[in-house]
């Protein structure tokens, strides 16, 4: 997918594991797994704002657009689920 | 999720494993139905059945028979194959899988397996008559070759089936976004 997930390098950053983020979040484990390795499909503002609120960042510190990356391309429904 | 759909999702598993079941039984049913029927038959009831009371069934060998049991089974495939499809279906559902791929493609076996059923129906009926007036003499064969209100069902019901697999696919597709969103 052309929009890479920085996480893990600002969980590093910030020396959080991602059952901590998890749980002040809100969210369950697995899903920051998922979040983490880019398998997600949309991520809603709400748990973005907990994460940047949480690890003290800007969205663009855990996300980035990447235009050669491999995956799909992004239509009009991808870009309505952000 | 919440107490209540965690009872209702209970309550549809318990009755989805029933389904499994009882579409194992009816397959088991079906099979038995058709030996029993070319086991007993006499020639009367295949001319009244099959030929319309308009030639008789002269001669019923063990080798009429068997063929007979043969055909109807080969009839019957599909039918085997729609339940076999079902069961799988409601196996899906008692394991709380409802909206996955397999689903699809299950229900839209179902659906394949009706049309088929309605096919085979409208070339088994005129073999049959075939089948068992071809011993005959001159002037006493039959072919007779008709479209019943039952094939007409299956079809229809197997493409709205072919329909709702094809919106499933879509709920699925919402299904899997809503569960890939954080």
């Amino acid at each position: 997918m052309p929009i890479i997930v920085n996480l893990d390098v600002m969980l590093a950053k910030r020396k959080v594991r991602s059952n901590e983020l998890a749980r002040s979040v809100g969210i369950t484990e697995a899903n920051i797994s998922l979040l983490k390795s880019g398998k997600v499909r949309a991520i809603r503002f709400s748990t973005l704002e907990a994460i940047c609120r949480y690890l003290d960042c800007q969205p663009g510190d855990i996300l980035a657009y990447v235009a050669d990356a491999p995956g799909v391309e992004p239509d009009a429904d991808d870009a309505a689920s952000m | 999720m919440t107490p209540a759909q965690n009872q209702a999702m209970q309550r549809i598993r318990v009755v989805s494993q029933r389904f499994a079941i009882a579409c194992i039984g009816l397959m088991a049913a079906l099979l038995a139905a058709i030996g029993a029927y070319w086991l007993t038959v006499t020639p009367d009831t295949l001319s009244r059945q099959w030929l319309g009371a308009m030639a008789p069934v002269h001669a019923l060998t063990p080798l009429l028979r068997g063929i007979g049991f043969s055909l109807t089974i080969l009839a019957a495939v599909p039918v085997l194959l729609a339940l076999k499809h079902l069961r799988h279906l409601f196996l899906l559902y008692a394991k709380g899988t409802m909206f996955s791929e397999s689903n699809v493609q299950a229900l839209s076996q179902l659906g394949c397996c009706l049309i088929l059923f309605a096919v085979v129906q409208a070339f088994f009926e005129p073999v049959m008559g075939l089948m068992l007036s071809i011993g005959n003499p001159p002037g006493q064969r039959m072919l007779s070759v008709s479209i019943s209100a039952g094939m007409l069902v299956a079809a229809f019901i197997g493409g709205v089936l072919l329909v709702i697999a094809w919106v499933m696919n879509e709920a699925r597709k919402i299904d899997e976004e809503r569960q890939l969103t954080v």
